[in-house]
């Protein structure tokens, strides 16, 4: 995997890249329906777990914690699963990718990009408008810091979401070894 | 510019029966960027290129392209196509037209 002139990789790295390409999680998203399937699963355990984030905040109670524990439970294997989808875009280093899945990572890192900036564009426009109509920022701290910490997390995930989407069968190998 | 290169990857690669994965593992690439070249939805680098055609030990130019190839049975038999001959208007033996 390693080309010449790149760091060689280190047993972490293969330990890695073993788990990322291990054949028994791919019968899980082996057809588009899956796929989707557990990417929508994904976004919603997120949803889920950013929700009773915002609402343990807000109502100071603490049941919501359990909330944001169980989607907790749903969410760790789903992100295992998205990443044996796309064989470790985003978990393997750079040494351990070859050229087409470094040029799929940029690519879907610059699509990501384009649509937070979007997110964030829309969300500076509404706190705008807000402060327009005579609303002080000073009462819209809690609502600046949930969007805060919502664009954190799509930022962070929104590259991983689109790339498990991106994903295409893989034909038999029909050659014996 | 061409935007994308024809490949032959496909035809050579079951010629030699070699696996896709066992091709990857020999140029350094993950097994479906295999799948992706013989595609036609990934162009390879001039690196990749050359170490797949000296994995099967033929001139680069005879796995990549960027005009699209000739189908194999063309180019093995081109005379008999450009020739026009009795053989290839005459209808098959046996027919009834």
């Amino acid at each position: 995997m390693t080309a010449p002139g790149r760091l060689q990789p280190t047993a972490s790295d293969r330990r890695l890249h073993r788990i990322m390409n291990d054949p028994r999680t791919k019968p899980y998203h082996a057809t588009a329906g899956r796929r989707r399937a557990l990417v929508l699963a994904h976004t919603a355990a997120t949803a889920a777990g950013f929700t009773g984030l915002v609402v343990l905040y807000a109502a100071h109670n603490a049941w919501w914690a359990a909330l944001i524990a169980a989607a907790l439970l749903v969410w760790v294997p789903l992100t295992g699963l998205l990443n044996s989808m796309t064989d470790g875009l985003f978990e393997l280093r750079p040494r351990m990718l070859d050229e087409r899945q470094l040029a799929e990572r940029a690519a879907v890192h610059g699509l990501a990009f384009r649509v937070v900036r979007l997110v964030v564009l829309a969300a500076v426009l509404a706190f705008a408008g807000l402060a327009a109509t005579g609303i002080a920022l000073a009462d819209l701290a809690g609502a600046l810091a949930g969007t805060g910490v919502g664009l954190l997390l799509l930022q962070g995930l929104l590259p991983l979401w689109l790339a498990a989407v991106r994903v295409e069968d893989v034909p038999a190998d029909e050659v014996a070894a | 510019m061409s935007e994308r290169v024809h490949n032959r990857l496909a035809v050579v690669r079951a010629e030699h029966r070699v696996s896709r994965r066992e091709l990857a593992d020999a140029v350094g690439a993950h097994y479906q960027t295999i799948g992706h070249l013989e595609r036609g939805q990934y162009n390879p680098s001039l690196d990749l290129a050359l170490r797949i055609a000296e994995y099967f030990r033929l001139p680069v130019e005879a796995l990549f392209s960027l005009t699209a190839f000739r189908p194999l049975s063309e180019e093995l038999y081109p005379r008999r196509r450009d020739e026009g001959t009795e053989a290839d208007t005459a209808p098959p033996r046996g027919s009834s037209t």
